[in-house]
């Protein structure tokens, strides 16, 4: 795992990259240490990451833009901040943990257990989706979303609309910033449950959900039981 | 007329001092006398009234005879005698009542110049309305003015009220703090003087001059009064409004003893009243506001150093610093008690010596130092540790220093200068290191300034200025506070 710290005070940012070796031990690859977020850009353009831990003052208009950029990566955003008043604000962003400060290993821990899969779901799921267009960092309504497709490292989402948006994060990813009401149906499909008219079983093993909007998706095949009994 | 012998049915029925041929010879008689008709000469049919006179003593700038003659039955005092002392005796009473009260206000409820002042021209108004009684009470059989003195007390009455309409100008500017006091009463003083000059001739013969000097007096005040309308000056509405009525009421009777007259003197004084109760009410309103900004001020300052980003980001550095270094974990400990110790020790105060300031803001650093792993110092030059300056002033600009700008090297000195200005004022030079963040969406003024500009206004109303740049050496804040007047 590569994990980038933003943190501009030295002695909380020792702290975090000590925490964060002993918890993740061999997991951990590479540590990356910005003072501020732009530095942060600029660390972000040298080398891929996959999780960011950042300390963002909330306050002001300037710390949702920074929230809403680092959001939109393809990476993982865990916030350690003071501000825990804006935390809520802050996941439906789609950070995936908020850490209030002062923190704990144990709380830092668990934080980490979710960017690595071991715990899926945060306890509160995004409301929006940032999205990188024409450079610039728009927000999809997650109510709009009606599945979301993977296409290597990014995700396409389908919006109620029509329309849609490339996501930088996998699918994996998304999944565990989406509220429970999106199922996996597919390794390569997310699918609001809500949206699904019918399944279909054809021949040789192979399922199909038909949309109200009648796109017809793939089911895995280990997956159809499961779907079925959730639709009933 | 000073002098007469009068003859009824051909028979001398009364003397009223006496009757002579020049001054020497003349003695003077009372203004009014009733004289009584022997019983034997009453009765129905014509009868002659025959009447010698003299007025050499007549003191007025010119010899007059006025005549009235009244019938009425001797056993009963008339009417026509009565109602004006009745009316008289009532304004003097309210016009004591009025003086006692301004004395009353003006030791127990504020010590204002206009309520000197207004005692002042209520009391002119008693001596006025008391002048014109005695010259009533001779009716009663009483007392009646000798004749000789009937012409003073004229000019004396006719001076009272002159006085009385300059202190009722004279109230009003200071009551309604109209500028240009000095100017606005040398006019007023020179316009009286002139009508005295032009009706000097009639003064003393009729009532006229009543009139006049009422005519005079109102329309100077309802300028005086449309003026303290449109600056919004508090309860210069009534004011108004009572100039307005009492040159109405001069106009429509200028009758000393008219009723018209009364209204004429009291509006003013009422007016008077209610507006001084309506600025004492709107002071207390002020002095409650006062009070709820130091408490709210108070708050601010508090909870600055309890705002969970200070107070949290300190916190986990601090169990980093106990994981590593116990020992320095205490020294961060104690630097945060001692920052807090002395907040709390100057929280309820609205001015604290800059000494105190100074160790406030050094043991702040001295917790950022650790915070940061550098070196800040607070550089004093030319302070003055006993000076005063609202509590937190300078820690809230260290404070929009750490939040706003950056310092790369290890180490580095915020600056505060001391300088005096002219007229005896001083001010402060703030230097606070680093280079300002690019940051595009920051808001100038946030709640740290707004802060350090409620408590200057707190404590130097309207004598204190801010002012900030880029300079060279980082972000200079001048805050210069004027002595007081």
């Amino acid at each position: 795992m590569r994990l980038l710290i933003v943190e501009d005070e030295p002695l909380i940012a020792q702290r975090l990259e000590r925490m964060c070796r002993e918890i993740l031990g061999a997991a951990l690859e590479i540590v990356i240490h910005a003072a501020r977020p732009e530095e942060a850009d600029v660390r972000l353009a040298e080398s891929p990451i996959d999780l960011m831990v950042l300390d963002l003052n909330l306050e002001g208009a300037d710390g949702m833009q920074l929230l809403k950029r680092s959001v939109a990566g393809s990476f993982h955003t865990i916030i350690v901040s003071a501000n825990t008043d804006r935390a809520l604000e802050a996941f439906e962003y789609g950070v995936l943990d908020f850490v209030p400060k002062p923190f704990t290993r144990e709380r830092l821990a668990q934080a980490l257990d979710r960017s690595t899969g071991a715990t899926a779901r945060t306890d509160y799921a995004a409301k929006y989706l940032a999205v990188r267009k024409y450079g610039r960092i728009e927000l999809v309504q997650v109510d709009d979303l009606v599945f979301a497709k993977g296409a290597g490292s990014y995700s396409e989402l389908v919006l109620a609309n029509g329309a849609t948006e490339l996501h930088d994060k996998s699918l994996e990813k998304l999944q565990a910033l989406l509220p429970p009401v999106f199922e996996r149906i597919h390794k390569s499909y997310l699918v609001r449950m809500s949206a699904v008219k019918a399944l279909h079983a054809g021949e040789g093993s192979h399922y199909e959900a038909e949309l109200k909007n009648g796109t017809r998706l793939p089911i895995g095949r280990t997956r159809y039981k499961e779907i079925k009994e959730k639709l009933k | 007329m000073c002098s007469y012998d009068l003859y009824w049915d051909g028979r001398l029925i009364v003397r009223n001092g006496k009757v002579g041929s020049d001054p020497a010879s003349e003695i003077s008689g009372t203004l009014h006398s009733d004289v009584l008709i022997p019983s034997e000469l009453r009765g129905p049919g014509d009868h002659v009234v025959a009447m010698r006179v003299s007025s050499f003593h007549f003191n007025g700038p010119r010899r007059t005879f006025f005549l009235n003659l009244f019938l009425f039955n001797g056993d009963q005092v008339p009417g026509f005698a009565v109602t004006p002392i009745i009316g008289a005796s009532f304004e003097i009473g309210c016009a004591l009542v009025a003086a006692i009260t301004c004395v009353v206000l003006f030791f127990l409820v504020d010590r204002r110049r206009p309520l000197v002042l207004c005692g002042f021209f209520s009391l002119t108004a008693a001596f006025y309305f008391m002048l014109t009684t005695e010259r009533w009470l001779g009716r009663l059989g009483l007392q009646s003015e000798n004749y000789d003195r009937v012409y003073p007390l004229y000019l004396a009455r006719e001076a009272l009220l002159t006085l009385f309409a300059f202190l009722v100008l004279w109230t009003f500017l200071e009551q309604f703090g109209i500028p240009g006091k000095r100017w606005w009463l040398a006019a007023d003083g020179v316009f009286l003087a002139a009508i005295w000059w032009m009706r000097w001739e009639d003064f003393g013969y009729s009532n006229e001059e009543t009139l006049w000097l009422g005519r005079s007096a109102f329309p100077v005040l309802i300028v005086a009064a449309a003026w303290a309308v449109w600056r919004r000056r508090i309860g210069a509405r009534l004011a108004l409004g009572a100039a307005l009525i009492g040159l109405v009421s001069v106009q429509v009777n200028g009758a000393m003893l008219a009723p018209s007259f009364s209204i004429a003197f009291a509006l003013p004084v009422l007016a008077l009243f209610a507006s001084i109760g309506l600025q004492v009410q709107a002071a207390r309103r002020a002095a409650r506001a006062a009070e709820l900004t130091a408490a709210r001020m108070e708050i601010e300052l508090l909870k600055k150093n309890l705002q969970p980003h200070f107070l949290l980001n300190t916190l986990t550095a601090l169990s980093e610093v106990i994981e590593q270094s116990p020992s320095s974990a205490v020294k961060l400990v104690n630097d945060l008690a001692d920052e807090f110790r002395s907040l709390s020790r100057m929280s309820a105060e609205k001015l604290i010596p800059i000494g105190q300031e100074l160790d406030l803001c050094r043991a702040h650093l001295r917790v950022m130092a650790l915070r940061t792993g550098k070196t800040w110092l607070l550089e004093a030059e030319n302070v003055d540790p006993a000076a005063l300056v609202p509590p937190a002033l300078f820690l809230t600009l260290i404070e929009n220093g750490f939040s706003h700008q950056r310092v790369a090297a290890p180490a580095a000195a915020f600056v505060l200068r001391q300088e005096s200005s002219a007229e005896g004022g001083l001010s402060y030079v703030f230097v606070s290191p680093g280079e300002m963040h690019e940051d595009p969406v920051r808001i100038p003024g946030g709640t740290g300034l707004r802060y350090v500009k409620a408590r200057l206004e707190e404590s130097f109303p309207g004598r204190w200025s801010f002012r900030s740049c880029k300079t060279a050496a980082g972000w200079e804040t001048v805050i210069e506070i004027q002595a007081t007047a």
